[in-house]
């Protein structure tokens, strides 16, 4: 019911800036035209001419223009922003268990995708609306009031709706040109940035940085198009204008109101140009609201099925089983393998081998082919071979995987904490920072990220165990945790990835072996892709 | 809380010094020249405006007067209007519509000018540091500082910094011509002259130190989506997903109320603006009606032409002011941007230090990267080796071809800043001279075909070559399993684990025969198998190489003829029996 409160209040909202903006626009108009025939009016002084009124309407004119131009500004501000909210917040639902890791740029984008789509009533459908309202406006009162220059009028409107409809499907065909150069130099600025490593060793001839040029041209053109439509609509108004003058003024001569046609014609840069310009606004949308639907679609989804919600699940996971277990995008690994919780396992591989990729498809983060058993505990050992739905891609809640650089919100030290567990006490909350070495974070509300304190990468990875400490997952998944530390705080690492797995079950993914974890399971992931590699027969790809 | 407030305006004027410098750092003067060009263009199209304005009043005067002083000479297609008027009416609208379209024509080719020279400063400065550039930043700040930042910048010089001059000469040309005409009207304009800016920056203050109040909250809050986005994997591996979500919402509202309150007041500066040529157009109409009607006696006297002339004019005083207020983000952005640029391109502080000779040597070196042609290394002997940042320093480094050094020390003591140095990516009082290699922990591949991922563009390098440079490196298997052999291209093979790629690497160096290799840590992410093969291959291929090594994991002592260990900013050496 809230909803749709609010979806009214939306409505209203965005009717009220659109005719705050409307009134601004013609109340422009008509002060500038409604002042010139006063003044003319004046010059003939005709018996009876009463001045009082014209003086207070123009008066009255200019403060609604003044007044709507305020308030159209922030009734459009108002309802942008709240479309804008409504907007994230409706992404951020779409995305709901569904991740995407591969593609930060655009996830990235979508900051001012949003703004893009967002703004567009105001930027675009305000203005564009209004113009197309004035002109027919200013066309039925010269119908009634001028008729001699109605049609001139009419002619004018006629030509400007064509240059205005020529400039917009013209541009509507370019700007797909325009979004792809850009996206085309994105790849290859990002490669090429990549690649950094290898240019001292390039040959000239195949070195070449990416160029803007393109970019460049194909918004110059945009802007050359937008130049010629002002430039032919300003013509157009001056050609009309001559005509009234030459033809039509012998008619009219006398008449106070035939100004009226002229001075709009003579303002056409003030009020009809300027709206040409809109139009890549219009383009910007369709671009955004494109970009937002793909990336919302390509997105991968963790769970189809039903969702298991944080701390419902009565059952705990008693071991995972792998078998053929294949992560998505590698071929070159096929893995069988036992987990078993109140231990500790390590998969041993080099960076680029696919540990991070294992892991999170244990997670679930990643589709995966082969099958992933979980037993549950309670359940017998006879029974263990009626799985439980072992294509179920969910029990993410049961097993809590901590990334290589532990991702810190932009949030406070408490929230950061408490994603792992929200029930946690900030009594737990302070144990757990004790134990990894981050006690000197005395304040849990201490803002984090970006705009706050900045972690290092030690303390990120010790921010990641500390939420292992405080999460009630089986199964915790450890990506990377002694890289780039020093001697001593592996050690610490190590101790407290020991004690995790004196209650839960622990898989480290790692190329670092500390000497407390000697004893530890052990998978290699490197000679089980070379054990793949050299029988690439018997597994050939599908 | 007054301290930390002059604090940052004292932190903003020297931002303020630094934007300017930058300004004047880009402006060469053929940018100059085109500002000037553009900035004529404008006021030539003032100019044919106003001028514009003056025969379309006096048209109209003859067509409204027309019948009082000649009614019974109206016959149907007599012309009201005279041809000489009418014809400088169609000309000074032709100034005007081209002196736009002109003005707008050379600012663009401004704009693209700026970023052109823009975007290959950041490419020569990317190319002469390399590495040591590159890696100080993100990928994404790279695709910023290319996309947006030099935009940012173009559009500040080629749009707001001339529609500043242009809206200082805007009013004071608008006074002077209606000046003659009635001093009354021009007299009661200029009054209000001075006190727009007042209003104006007593708005903008109000609004800025609102700004201030919430300025944390609100930079954090608005953040908050696109960070949760990238959290996402986080979210809902912890299953907080509702939870965040609600968070979202609460901040969300927090940040609209709160920029609700600093708009509206930020609002009202443009309003003022709006609220001054608004009145003067309806104060002026109103003062020129009651004059023709003889309600009002003051100064000379007004007719349609005059009267309509200066209605006409009148707002000008104040559009010109209008599209500054419009243009404003752009200053905004542009300031974010230098801060930027500068922290790339910035090389004063640096080169300064830099013997003159010196820099010479580097911007031959610059193109020496790629010369295959380069002398052979011979050996050096430096005496008083330092660079900067981080500063290190050796009494005396001496280097014999064939030398196999260890360069040891903490991570962070500078063992990556001593290697970018001694190729010449970072400034430092020397750099090695011939044909090196620096082989770093990071892989990367070329978006092309194995054959070009190995030769790297040199075209005098047989397919049998790289295949046996392959099978030095065991990458036979891995090469048997290619579709189209070397023509595969890199993205359709078959994925290389860490270990793999860094031996795919190892075959470059070999096919590219440098003299010198630099190591910096090749083996840093592979595991204590993986290592100690890929350690055993590069002694073995690089035997005869003269080499420079730097490792954490440990490494056979008896390799080496030297160690270079840096503790403390100091490179001591020890040679090896």
């Amino acid at each position: 019911m809230s909803v749709n409160a609010y979806h009214g209040a939306r409505k209203t909202s965005l009717l009220l800036s659109l005719l705050l903006a409307f009134t601004h626009l013609i109340s422009g108009l008509l002060i500038l035209l409604f002042a010139s025939w006063f003044i003319a009016a004046s010059s003939i002084a005709a018996p009876g001419f009463n001045y009082m009124l014209p003086a207070v309407t123009i008066r009255a004119l200019a403060l609604l223009r003044i007044s709507s131009g305020y308030f159209s500004m922030l009734a459009g501000h108002h309802y942008l922003l709240q479309r804008l909210a409504l907007l994230r917040l409706f992404i951020f639902n779409a995305l709901e268990n569904k991740v995407e890791t591969s593609r930060e740029n655009a996830l990235d984008a979508m900051q001012y995708k949003t703004e893009e789509v967002a703004s567009i009533w105001m930027a675009f459908v305000a203005q564009n609306a209004g113009l197309l309202l004035a002109l027919t406006l200013l066309n039925i009162s010269c119908l009634f009031l001028i008729p001699e220059t109605a049609t001139t009028l009419f002619a004018f409107t006629l030509v400007f709706i064509f240059i205005y409809l020529g400039l917009l499907v013209y541009m509507l065909k370019k700007s797909l040109r325009i979004a792809q150069a850009k996206r085309r130099y994105q790849y290859a600025l990002t490669k090429h940035i990549e690649c950094a490593s290898l240019w001292h060793l390039q040959n000239n001839a195949l070195f070449r940085e990416p160029s803007l040029q393109e970019l460049r041209q194909g918004i110059a053109h945009q802007q050359s198009l937008i130049r010629a439509a002002s430039l032919l609509t300003f013509t157009a108004a001056m050609l009309a204008l001559m005509y009234l003058l030459v033809v039509t003024s012998s008619i009219s001569a006398g008449n106070a109101l035939f100004i009226v046609v002229p001075m709009s014609l003579l303002a056409v840069n003030d009020w009809l140009t300027p709206t040409l310009a809109t139009q890549t606004e219009l383009i910007k949308y369709l671009d955004a609201k494109h970009t937002i639907k793909k990336s919302l679609n390509d997105t991968y989804s963790v769970r189809k099925d039903a969702i298991r919600k944080a701390g419902s699940n009565t059952q705990g996971i008693e071991s995972i089983t792998l078998q053929g277990f294949q992560p998505d995008k590698l071929s070159s690994l096929r893995i069988n393998a036992f987990f078993q919780t109140k231990t500790l396992h390590l998969f041993l591989g080099s960076s680029g081998s696919g540990k991070s990729r294992c892991l999170q498809s244990i997670a679930g983060l990643l589709n995966f082919d082969g099958q992933r058993i979980f037993k549950m505990k309670g359940q017998l050992e006879a029974q263990s071979s009626s799985v439980v739905n072992p294509q179920d891609k969910s029990h993410l809640c049961s097993i809590l995987y901590i990334e290589q650089n532990p991702i810190v919100l932009s949030d406070t030290v408490r929230e950061n904490l408490k994603i792992a567990n929200s029930q946690a006490s900030d009594k737990s909350l302070f144990e757990a920072l004790e134990q990894v070495g981050l006690s000197y974070i005395a304040n849990l509300d201490e803002w984090l990220g970006t705009r706050g304190r900045r972690l290092s990468g030690g303390e990120r990875k010790r921010l990641g165990l500390a939420r292992a400490l405080l999460s009630n997952a089986d199964f915790i998944l450890i990506d990377e945790p002694f890289e780039a530390l020093d001697e001593e705080n592996i050690q610490i690492a190590s101790t407290l990835i020991l004690t995790l797995s004196e209650n839960k079950g622990v898989i480290v993914a790692t190329h670092i072996v500390p000497e407390n974890l000697i004893q530890a399971r052990r998978i290699d992931l490197e000679e089980a892709s070379h054990h793949l590699s050299k029988n690439s027969e018997q597994y050939s790809s599908k | 809380m007054v301290n930390a407030s002059t604090q940052a305006i004292q932190v903003n004027e020297t931002e303020q010094i630094r934007f300017k410098r930058f300004c004047n750092d880009i402006k060469s003067a053929e940018i100059k020249a085109y500002q000037l060009g553009v900035l004529a263009l404008r006021v030539a199209q003032f100019a044919a405006q106003i001028s514009t304005f003056w025969f379309f009043a006096l048209s109209m005067h003859q067509v409204t007067s027309y019948d009082n002083t000649a009614q019974k000479m109206i016959v149907e297609g007599h012309q009201v209007v005279s041809s000489k008027y009418l014809l400088l009416l169609a000309l000074s609208a032709c100034i005007w519509g081209l002196s736009v379209f002109a003005a707008d024509l050379f600012a663009q080719r401004l704009k693209n000018r700026i970023e052109a020279k823009l975007e290959a400063a950041i490419h020569s400065q990317l190319y002469r540091h390399q590495l040591a550039l590159v890696r100080q930043y993100s990928s994404a700040f790279w695709r910023q500082l290319l996309l947006e930042n030099i935009s940012d910048i173009a559009n500040y010089l080629a749009q707001y910094s001339i529609q500043q001059r242009l809206s200082a000469i805007a009013p004071a040309l608008a006074l002077l011509v209606i000046f003659p005409i009635n001093y009354v009207v021009a007299l009661t304009l200029l009054l209000t002259l001075p006190i727009l800016p007042l209003f104006m920056i007593l708005v903008g203050k109000g609004a800025a130190a609102l700004h201030r109040k919430h300025f944390i909250a609100l930079e954090r809050l608005s953040d908050m989506f696109s960070d949760r986005l990238k959290a996402l994997p986080l979210i809902t591996v912890t299953g907080q997903h509702s939870q965040q979500s609600q968070r979202l919402d609460k901040a969300s509202i927090i940040v609209n109320r709160n920029t609700m309150k600093v708009v509206s007041i930020a609002f009202l500066s443009s309003t003022v603006l709006d609220f001054f040529s608004t009145i003067s157009i309806a104060l002026v109409a109103v003062f020129i009606g009651f004059s023709m009607l003889g309600e009002i006696n003051v100064g000379p006297d007004i007719n349609l032409h005059t009267g309509l002339f200066m209605l006409l004019v009148s707002p000008l005083l104040f559009s010109e002011l209008r599209l500054l207020g419009k243009y404003y983000h752009q200053k905004a952005k542009a300031e974010a941007a230098s801060a930027h640029l500068t922290a790339v391109l910035d090389t004063r502080s640096t080169s300064a230090k830099v013997s003159g000779q010196r820099a010479r040597s580097l911007g031959q070196h610059a193109n020496q990267f790629n010369d295959t042609d380069s002398v052979p290394f011979t050996g050096f002997a430096w005496l008083n080796f330092q660079c900067d940042k981080p500063r290190l320093h050796a009494s005396k480094l001496t280097l014999h071809s064939g030398d196999w050094v260890l360069l040891e020390g903490k991570s962070g003591a500078g063992k990556t800043a001593l290697l970018e140095t001694l190729i010449g990516f970072k400034e430092g009082s020397h750099a090695l001279q011939g044909n090196i290699a620096l082989f770093t922990q990071n892989t990367a591949f070329l978006d092309a075909s194995v054959k070009q991922n190995l030769s790297l563009g040199r075209k005098d390098i047989s397919s049998s070559q790289l295949l046996q440079a392959l099978d030095e490196v065991e990458l036979d298997f891995w090469y048997a399993k290619l579709r189209d052999g070397l023509d595969t291209p890199m993205g359709d093979c078959p994925p290389l684990s860490g270990g793999e790629a860094q031996r795919f690497a190892l075959a470059r160096v070999l096919l590219l025969q440098k003299d010198v290799v630099l190591l910096d840590e090749p083996t840093a992410h592979l595991t204590q198998e993986q290592h100690e093969r890929l350690t055993q291959l590069i002694r073995e291929k690089l035997h005869h190489k003269t080499v420079i090594w730097a490792s954490h994991k440990s490494l056979p002592h008896a390799w080496f003829t030297q160690h270079w260990h840096i503790q403390a900013g100091k490179i001591e050496v020890s040679q090896c029996p």
